[in-house]
């Protein structure tokens, strides 16, 4: 069996994580992808703290399954003239490029068959389009840095780069449909930003916002609550919800929560419908606490969910590595990088059932595959 | 027949059976929708418009946000799988289909007769495409799976948090719902593109367990390489200086160098001798000893107003951003002029903004509708599969 894009050739002008991002999941699909860096490489490759050793891990997950090619200009509109940029693009269906990197008119007026998918931080039109940005600018200008920290306090960055990988989602949509639609339509270009895949990804807030009955619930008024830390068991951090709790006075006189019962706020602790998202869970928040104290996680799982809530665990990385159930579905994969030394990464997030998605090769050195392409003077086109 | 049109977008001629609830999987097929595929989105005939995507708040107009903000892009479409005459329909219209979709618990589509086997040799091109929150291989198949429990399970909070504090929850539900439902989408993608070569469709498995793994893949690669991340703020992992820092207004501004270039940039801007220390010099260093360097920095920014700053960061190249919300990006420029937000006039429930959509195409552009009115197609569909029974006699 083959990969659902075995065949398919793609050039990576594009560095950080997004545009990797779209090289990998390609790349996991099948295709061939070579990376065009410069002399100094993917500024990834210098990523993270200088107490690891050798080429950045984060660089090493987003860049497997490719070849790199090193050109000598790092500007790369001297280099679109190279020989061997010629000849990739001349070979290529894709090229994914950062906003600003080439001159993507006139390369797609050279090689009308190929798609090319343009990776920017705020867009291709207005008057940011040309500004650089990145991870951070994109999380604080979309506002969703709101829905974590404490108002007038420093913001706080999302735990992962979600604006990129987002952005990563949606070019590898984009570059899969003009793939689609190439024969009825031709190639084509798409455009993809950090900023913009953040905008989708706040829909359900901007239509709440629009126009709302009342003014209630956790897209609205999410924002101005304090930071939410999960619920503490006596041996373990876990986060509920008891939206479908039929009766909740049962449910918490089997929490031995009478002390609850008694409490001015128990009004707003029964009616409150979704854990750390309800209405009013910040406001009682440590009548839970007290309360789940009394139970190990087990017990407390057991008596919640007899009563019709959900209890789960907030595993950190570690324990999610280890879970029972993440170590029989395979999860997190590992192989060897070109030194020999092991690669700990994440198997690809769908399966097909006759076009699996494959791991074939590790992130490639700086230039490694630089000599393949130099010695291939015959330029295509 | 040729996929993609100018008018409808690059998948126009795919038609989706959208057999989803929540979150997941409506916003897989909403994605597929405003790609230009006829996306058929089932309700049951007899629903009650606040329970509509579980009735999630705030309601306009009595119905959910949930359901007005998923279901763009789609028609309508009512089946009672209770009764054996819809469950004839619903097998006659999947047959007419490129993809169905569906992200119930596992076991349920195959009670309802809707089972990958079933419906494989009835229609030998269909893709088939479930999602689900852990697949169907281990303890935890059959626990529920939204994006609160999968945010808690799958590290998503464990580095976000202000410095040297607990680590936090995201206080919104999107990104791990959104994400499976985007590689859902992807998936089905690449599944289209394999047909164009081997003429048959395939089953496609999406987890929201490996959707949430993916999206932390840098911090889950820098934990498994021994360097466990820790909730710092707004700093950045693998960069620096590339945090908030508050100015002299106090407004924020946030820096996202992640380049050497960029810091050389950064340095003739800010000419502080301090920072021209070895222990900066290279971008591992500054990450080593941001603490350090965000000292320097920190004084720095207060100084200037943030109009100081950004005029200056944008004169010296210096990448940055700065905190907006929804009374100022509804009418800034940079997303009218991208279309990042749409206003979509909807028949039952007034004027609605959307996000999106998120790609630019040159020739095959994506489109926005509202959310349908439930079923509201229920009937143009039987009348062509009548059609379509009436030519085959």
């Amino acid at each position: 069996m083959t990969g659902a894009l075995d065949g398919y050739r793609v050039v990576e002008f594009s560095e950080g994580t997004a545009g990797p991002m779209i090289g990998r999941m390609l790349g996991d699909a099948g295709a061939d992808v070579v990376k065009v860096e410069g002399p100094d490489g993917d500024r990834a490759r210098g990523w993270g703290p200088e107490e690891y050793d050798g080429t950045s891990i984060v660089f090493q997950v987003l860049n497997r399954n490719k070849r790199s090619v090193v050109v000598e200009q790092a500007i790369p509109n001297s280099a679109l003239g190279s020989h061997i940029v010629q000849r990739l693009l001349s070979e290529a269906d894709v090229l994914i490029v950062d906003n600003g990197q080439l001159d993507v008119g006139a390369v797609m007026a050279q090689h009308p068959r190929l798609v090319v998918c343009v990776v920017s931080s705020w867009g291709p039109n207005g008057p940011w389009s040309d500004l650089p940005g990145g991870e951070l600018p994109a999380q604080l200008s979309s506002e969703s840095t709101s829905s974590l920290g404490r108002i007038g306090e420093e913001p706080v960055r999302l735990g992962t780069e979600l604006a990129s990988m987002h952005a990563a989602a949606y070019g590898f949509q984009g570059v899969l449909a003009a793939l689609l639609a190439i024969d009825e339509m031709g190639a084509q270009r798409v455009d993809v930003s950090l900023f913009g895949s953040l905008m989708q990804m706040r829909t359900t807030m901007w239509a709440a916002l629009s126009n709302p009955d009342e003014w209630r619930g956790f897209h609205l008024d999410s924002y101005i609550k304090p930071p939410e830390h999960g619920y503490t068991a006596k041996d373990r951090l876990m986060y509920l919800t008891v939206g479908r709790v039929a009766d909740p006075d049962e449910m918490f006189r089997a929490l031995k929560m009478d002390f609850a019962m008694e409490d001015p706020r128990y009004e707003m602790l029964r009616n409150d419908r979704s854990g750390g998202m309800g209405d009013y869970s910040h406001l009682t928040h440590d009548l839970w606490d007290r309360g789940l104290s009394q139970f190990s996680y087990d017990e407390a799982k057991e008596i919640i969910e007899s009563h019709g809530g959900w209890v789960f665990p907030c595993l950190n990385f570690q324990e999610m590595i280890d879970d029972e159930h993440v170590r029989l579905m395979g999860l997190f994969i590992s192989y060897p990088d070109n030194d020999g030394k092991i690669v700990r990464d994440i198997r690809p997030p769908w399966i097909l059932s006759d076009t699996p998605a494959s791991v074939r090769r590790p992130a490639p050195r700086l230039g490694q595959h630089t000599d393949e392409y130099d010695h291939r003077d015959d330029i295509a086109g | 027949m040729g996929i993609g049109s100018k008018d409808r977008g690059p998948l126009a001629g795919i038609r989706v059976f959208d057999f989803t609830v929540w979150a997941v999987g409506p916003w897989a097929s909403l994605h597929l929708g405003s790609l230009g595929a006829e996306v058929l989105h089932v309700e049951q005939p007899d629903v009650d418009w606040s329970q509509l995507s579980a009735g999630v708040p705030p309601s306009i107009n009595g119905t959910s946000v949930g359901y007005l903000a998923w279901n763009t892009n789609k028609r309508g479409l009512f089946l009672d799988m209770r009764t054996d005459e819809d469950k004839r329909f619903a097998h006659e219209l999947i047959k007419t289909c490129d993809v169905f979709l569906c992200n119930m618990r596992v076991g349920v589509p195959e009670r309802l007769g809707l089972g990958y086997e079933e419906l494989a040799q009835e229609n030998p091109g269909l893709i088939y495409c479930r999602a689900t929150g852990f697949g169907d291989c281990g303890p935890r198949t059959f626990e529920r799976g939204g994006d609160g429990q999968l945010q808690a399970m799958t590290a998503f909070w464990a580095a976000q948090g202000a410095r040297g504090e607990a680590a936090e929850v995201y206080r919104h539900y999107a990104h791990l719902d959104f994400s499976t439902g985007n590689n859902c989408a992807s998936a089905i993608l690449l599944a289209l593109l394999a047909r164009k070569r081997t003429g048959k469709g395939q089953r496609v498995d999406v987890t929201m367990l490996d959707a949430g793994a993916t999206l932390s893949l840098p911090r889950f690669a820098e934990h498994m390489a021994g360097f466990t991340p820790q909730p710092q703020g707004s700093s950045s992992f693998v960069s620096a200086p590339n945090r908030a820092f508050q100015c002299l207004d106090q407004r924020w501004i946030g820096l996202s160098v992640t380049s050497q270039d960029e810091w050389q940039r950064l340095l003739r801007l800010i000419d502080v001798e301090e920072l021209r220390d070895a222990k900066f010099a290279t971008n591992k260093k500054r990450v080593s000893n941001r603490d350090d360097l965000e000292a320097i920095l920190v004084p720095v920014f207060a100084k200037r107003a943030q109009s100081y700053w950004v005029f200056y960061l944008k004169k010296a190249g210096v990448p940055f951003g700065i905190p907006m919300d929804w009374e100022n990006l509804r009418e800034h420029r940079q997303v009218i002029e991208n279309g990042y937000l749409t206003e979509l006039h909807t028949p039952a429930w007034g004027d609605i903004w959307v996000g999106g959509p998120p790609w630019h195409f040159s020739k095959t552009p994506a489109h926005m509708e509202p959310a349908p009115i439930p079923g509201e197609a229920t009937f143009e569909l039987q009348d062509e599969i009548a059609k379509l029974e009436a030519n085959e006699k």
